[in-house]
């Protein structure tokens, strides 16, 4: 069986192919790697003003005495006609949530707003059938 | 007006019939003979289930340009540089899908929808699984010395030694470039074609799960098995929809050949990312891809002929071909035990094997031998890194292949 390429010849093509690819993703290590690295960062600064944040405000709520304010909240969900079990439920959530920082000072219920009148149905319907034939047209 | 009797009638049907072709013309045999491979082929992609999506078109390819009278697939037609009036004339179906394939039209098509399919966020989290996917197609290159000791040429070995890169599409793509025009730059004639090419690397593409797993229990210990990876860090959108960008960005200037694969598999990840094209990203995975997947798979099986096939250089290609699988996987699990070493034992070495490309299959079998050594070891998500990296890297390595003999 005759070699039709040198064995230098070869070793070139083995040599300059294992380089090069090795390289190239060396460089995509590098590029992938540093913005890794921007990104962790701007993600740990965001989370942990967000940490602060919910911090701040306990702390300020704190110094006015959570227990006064879980009663007092606690005392105005009541009075609203929360049961007691829902109102339990809720602040054990929320002092899960935020590893006991947080404090419930009021559990109110909100009604789904309605969304108001609609608007013309005879127009909406006229767009409806309008947009329904143009589909229809082009294939759709 | 003269009417032939009832027997010079049956007699002259049975000599136009494809039977008296099979049993009396000089190619007659071999065409039979490859007739019967296409069986075995079909076979293997239904009942065995091999790669059916693209084994089972390439099968029925094989079968339909054999076929005597047929007349679907026309090799002169594209034989030195194409007269596309030529093909367009006189060529038939096939001709006109080959077109696809000859133009460097399918493969990219078919990473537009890989693109789509690819989660690169293991990679993203954990970039070191790049030298994975980069060791991993040292099998492409080492096969390249095994395919020139066995006098093949320069562009052949080129295409055999692709194989390793167990990606199909990359190598439809480099051996339809190097082994265009029938002959090698020294006027040698080539023994072999795309449909031989195809033919090996899809077969040993389903046959990873066989492969890859001997390997990879000889190369490691217990110990290096059962070594339990940290959990990645989760990676933002922002930076999904970054990465295909500057990998896109970053390859072209490096290996400017390379970019129409990476492009088009960075393309569709970055309409999955995006998350805003969902009707192109939709379309692209699925009816584009099958389409294409149908058009390539056919006119390439329909270049297998039996001159190529049944030819001692087939038997070659195929050991080469597992040759190549074998030394990428070996590569990348030896990489993987220096990597092993250097972090301090926290990388198990078996997500190395993951490095060739074959996506998801590579990473299911490092998460397959790694489960059993310890059934709560869970490796699928590492070794996802160095198995997209693969398809980066076997692009990469294309590229590369093509610059240097192309």
């Amino acid at each position: 069986m005759e070699m039709l390429l040198s064995w230098g010849e070869v070793f070139t093509v083995v040599l300059t192919g294992l380089v090069i690819v090795f390289a190239a993703l060396i460089i995509l290590i590098a590029v992938v790697w540093a913005y890794g690295k921007v990104f962790t960062a701007i993600n740990k600064n965001k989370q942990d003003k967000n940490d602060k944040k919910p911090d701040e405000k306990a702390a300020v709520t704190q110094t006015a005495g959570s227990a006064q304010a879980v009663t007092t909240g606690s005392a105005q969900a009541a009075a609203s006609g929360i049961p007691q079990g829902v109102i339990a439920a809720i602040t054990a959530a929320v002092a899960a949530f935020t590893d006991g920082k947080g404090v419930v000072t009021g559990i109110a219920v909100k009604k789904p707003r309605k969304s108001g009148k609609r608007r013309s149905t005879e127009w909406g319907y006229a767009g409806t059938v309008s947009s329904m034939k143009n589909l229809s047209r082009t294939g759709w | 007006m003269e009417i032939k009797s009832f027997s010079e009638t049956i007699i002259g049907v049975l000599q136009e019939s494809g039977i008296y072709y099979l049993f009396t013309e000089p190619d007659g045999i071999k065409r039979l003979i490859m007739i019967l491979i296409s069986f075995v082929f079909m076979y293997l992609a239904i009942k065995k289930k091999f790669e059916p999506l693209l084994l089972l078109p390439i099968a029925f390819g094989m079968l339909l340009t054999n076929l005597p009278y047929a007349e679907m697939f026309h090799p002169e037609l594209f034989d030195g540089e194409i007269n596309f009036s030529n093909v367009l004339h006189e060529g038939g179906l096939l001709d006109l899908l080959y077109l696809g394939v000859k133009l460097q039209i399918f493969p990219p098509l078919i990473f537009l929808g890989i693109g789509c399919m690819t989660d690169f966020g293991p990679l993203i989290a954990n970039p070191k699984s790049f030298l994975l996917g980069a060791a991993a197609q040292a099998g492409i290159f080492l096969t390249f010395i095994g395919a020139a000791f066995f006098g093949f040429t320069p562009e052949e070995c080129g295409s055999i030694a692709i194989i390793g890169g167990a990606d199909g599409p990359t190598a439809i793509y480099v051996s339809t470039q190097l082994l265009s025009g029938g002959v090698s730059q020294t006027g040698i004639p080539f023994g072999i074609d795309v449909g031989v090419i195809a033919l090996a690397a899809y077969t040993y593409m389903a046959l990873v799960p066989v492969i890859q797993p001997p390997i990879m229990r000889l190369l490691t210990t217990k110990q290096e098995r059962s070594v339990k990876m940290d959990a990645l860090r989760p990676v933002s959108q922002t930076e999904k929809i970054l990465f295909p960008i500057i990998v896109t960005i970053v390859i072209n200037f490096l290996v400017p050949s390379a970019t129409p694969l990476v492009g088009m598999l960075m393309l569709g990840n970055l309409f999955k990312e995006s998350g805003v094209v969902g009707r192109l990203e939709k379309t692209a995975q699925n009816e584009l891809m099958n389409i294409v997947t149908i058009f390539l798979g056919i006119s390439v099986g329909a270049t297998t002929v039996a001159d190529k096939v049944l030819s001692p250089r087939f038997l070659q290609v195929l050991l080469l071909g597992v040759v190549a699988f074998a030394i990428g996987t070996a590569c990348g699990v030896l990489f993987g035990k220096i990597m092993y070493l250097v972090t301090g034992k926290k990388v198990n070495p078996l997500i190395g094997s993951a490095g060739v490309s074959a996506v998801p299959m590579a990473a299911r079998i490092s998460q397959k031998v790694g489960s059993e050594t310890d059934p709560t070891n869970f490796l699928l998500m590492h070794a996802m890194g160095p198995n997209v990296a693969g398809v980066i890297g076997s692009a990469v390595a294309a590229g590369v292949l093509l610059n240097i003999i192309g």
